[in-house]
């Protein structure tokens, strides 16, 4: 029973044991080696059924609160939900089922880090209206964000803090 | 003797200006209306314009993309099953999908469309059992002086009627779980077959208990025909011997893998009980035509003895070792007696999509194994076959280890693990305006998750997050995952997109993907 593996026993240290096997000091560290990897990916490659993509993100906010990069995390899991949905990349205009897909990478990037993280850090409108614009956003055919230090990113993720004028 | 004999027989519809409900099923001819097993003929791929008319080697399959591959596949399901092409045409699609399939297989990677033609095939095969019954059943009806001469014992052949269309709903149910994996991916796709699987499985096992009763409803038919046994005895012994019948179907009722795992490993038993029924039947027929000879036509009872060597073969159909030692009728002068060895009859085809589907992981190896077991096969038998060795070692067994098995997977009895709904009960209106409804009921979506356990043994500290997880946080997540994506969106979403949130949502948490129905109390 996988869910019973993973779940049981001190899961935190036995990822972060994986993870320096691999030669990283922290979670953070090793997830940044692979931008645009989805966690689900990411948890596969650390165990196969033993290691939960929740659990990962759950690490990286752990670590993201620790080193005040909040931002950081935040854009680091929108470019791997980007990646996750539009695996061929951007195609404007976004066709129906390209939307369907990035409103739910946008819905489940939200969620998730506000519900079982508890970031409460959104501004809720501002978010919604990001992802508004987000979705009728004129970029080139296969576009895709390459990291979290991507400029469509950082200003995405800002207008979500509320941190800039809309 | 008089009877209509085959699936020509006339129905005597009408006569009296109203059908039986016997009489209106067999004209409604349900297999027709809701079974449709292939998908029209589709359109013509220009990618498969050689695959359609030539064999094609493993260079071309080699050279096709993942998508070409699976459109070719799916094309050539099609072409396959579409009776209007030259036979030639249709051989030249099952060749050409034999290649391309060694090719998916080389990629390591399930094709959709052949995930979804093997549990097509268990549906039919469900369904074409139905069919044969109905055959059986449609004779039945139409003979008003047996069984149907007194409502008592036509009230038998009613309810087979009834459990032979729950047999055929249940196998056509599994089509909408295709339909929406047609649409899902991955691991939410293999779940969705794996529920259509179960379903062709329930249909399956129902069929395998109704086939001897059938058999012994015919013997009473042809007995009720003549003045041998008293109607008092005749309805005591259907109404004990049903009991049977009707304890599997209660137990399929609720379409539970295990509870079908453990109904299919009851059959070999019931079956067993069933033939002896039979067997004393035909003594009793014999002791009476001995002191009532003055009052019979001879010649009448001993077409009746003859017709029941015939039927006596459905009992002996189904191999596990404790079934075929049953003692077989002691007819005098009846050599058809061994014409009733035990016979296998499934086809290559139907024990291809049974490794497939256990290749996937769509159906458990035991449950595999109960399929093969209840159809007849014994393990010798599959050592002839390259079904994984798990399922050759669990039919090496016997169908009671099998069951023990299931419920020590969860835990026997009432210390079952509990089942959550992975789709918020509490939201079920919400659901059902997006579709969820009938087959796809809410109720058919829960979980067994053992987190009273686990709570207990890990109590707070690292496990504080995954008991968490249900009901209260989980409920909440899928609801805010939902109306946040509706939103963006600015329309509702479709069954398709909410299985693939709630899967991916499972997926993260490492949640097994394997649906089984809501167990109340």
């Amino acid at each position: 029973m996988s869910y019973e593996k993973t779940w049981s026993g001190d899961w935190h240290g036995r990822i972060l044991e994986r993870v320096q096997q691999r030669g990283f000091e922290t979670v953070t560290q090793y997830a940044s080696d692979r931008p645009g990897v989805s966690l689900i990916a990411l948890a596969d490659e650390l165990g196969s059924g033993e290691v939960a993509a929740t659990q990962i993100r759950s690490l990286l906010v752990e670590e993201a609160i620790r080193t005040h990069t909040i931002p950081h995390v935040l854009r680091d899991q929108l470019v791997r939900e980007l990646h996750y949905a539009l695996p061929d990349g951007w195609k404007y205009p976004l066709d129906d089922e390209a939307r369907s897909e990035v409103a739910r990478a946008l819905a489940r990037w939200e969620t998730e880090l506000q519900i079982t993280h508890h970031l409460d850090c959104f501004n809720d409108e501002m978010t919604f209206k990001a992802g508004q614009d987000l979705m009728d956003a004129d970029f080139p055919t296969g576009w895709l964000p390459e990291g979290p230090e991507d400029p469509v990113i950082i200003t995405f993720v800002d207008r979500c803090l509320g941190r800039m004028p809309s | 003797m008089d009877l209509p004999v085959g699936n020509g027989a006339v129905m005597p519809a009408g006569a009296q200006g109203q059908r039986s409900p016997t009489e209106s099923f067999l004209l409604a001819d349900p297999w027709h209306a809701g079974t449709s097993l292939s998908e029209g003929s589709g359109g013509h791929l220009p990618i498969v314009g050689d695959a359609e008319t030539q064999c094609i080697g493993e260079a071309f399959a080699r050279d096709l993309g993942d998508e070409a591959l699976e459109q070719t596949i799916e094309y050539l399901i099609q072409r396959r099953d579409r009776t209007d092409l030259a036979p030639t045409d249709r051989e030249v699609a099952i060749e050409n999908l034999a290649v391309l399939a060694a090719e998916s297989a080389r990629r390591g990677r399930s094709t959709g469309a052949l995930d979804r033609d093997a549990v097509r095939t268990l549906i039919r095969d469900a369904t074409t059992g139905a069919q044969e019954l109905a055959g059986v059943l449609q004779q039945l009806a139409g003979s008003r002086d047996g069984l149907r001469n007194h409502p008592v014992t036509e009230r038998f052949l009613e309810q087979a009627v009834d459990r032979l269309i729950w047999v055929v709903d249940t196998a056509s149910a599994g089509n909408s779980y295709i339909e929406l994996a047609t649409s899902a991916s991955g691991q939410s796709s293999i779940a969705l077959l794996g529920m259509a699987a179960t379903r062709a499985q329930a249909a399956r096992v129902g069929l395998s208990i109704l086939q001897p009763w059938c058999a012994f409803l015919q013997l009473h038919d042809r007995v009720a025909m003549l003045p041998l046994l008293q109607l008092e005895y005749r309805y005591r012994v259907l109404d004990r011997e049903q009991r049977s019948v009707q304890a599997v179907f209660t137990q399929l009722a609720g379409l539970d893998p295990d509870e079908i795992t453990m109904a299919s490993a009851s059959v070999p038993g019931r079956v067993a009980v069933l033939a002896t029924a039979f067997d004393e039947m035909i003594a009793e027929i014999e002791r009476a035509e001995e002191t009532q000879r003055w009052a019979l036509r001879v010649q009448l009872v001993a077409e009746v003895l003859t017709f029941a060597v015939g039927l006596r073969g459905l009992f002996a159909m189904r191999g596990p070792p404790s079934a075929m030692s049953f003692p077989m009728p002691a007819i005098a002068g009846a050599s058809g007696g061994a014409a009733t060895m035990s016979q296998v009859v499934v086809s290559a085809e139907w024990i291809a999509a049974i490794r497939h589907l256990v290749e996937i992981g769509a159906i458990s190896a035991v449950g595999a194994a109960e399929a093969l077991r209840v159809r007849g096969f014994t393990s010798a038998m599959a050592q002839a076959t390259d079904l994984p060795q798990l399922v050759k070692d669990l039919l090496g067994e016997s169908p009671t280890t099998d069951a023990m098995k299931v419920t020590n997977t969860t835990g026997a009895g009432a210390a079952r693990a509990p089942r959550h709904h992975v789709l918020p009960q509490e939201k079920r209106k919400f659901f059902e305006e997006r579709g969820f409804k009938g087959d796809l009921d809410i109720d058919n979506f829960t979980v067994e998750l053992e987190t009273a356990h686990h709570q207990a043994q890990h109590g707070g500290g690292n496990w504080k997050m995954a008991k968490k997880h249900w009901p209260g946080e989980w409920n909440q997540l899928v609801k805010d995952r939902l109306e946040n994506a509706e939103k963006k969106l600015r329309r509702r979403m479709t069954v398709a997109e909410i299985m693939k949130e709630i899967t991916g949502l499972m997926k993260e948490r490492e949640i097994p993907i394997r649906f089984v129905p809501y167990r109340r109390g």
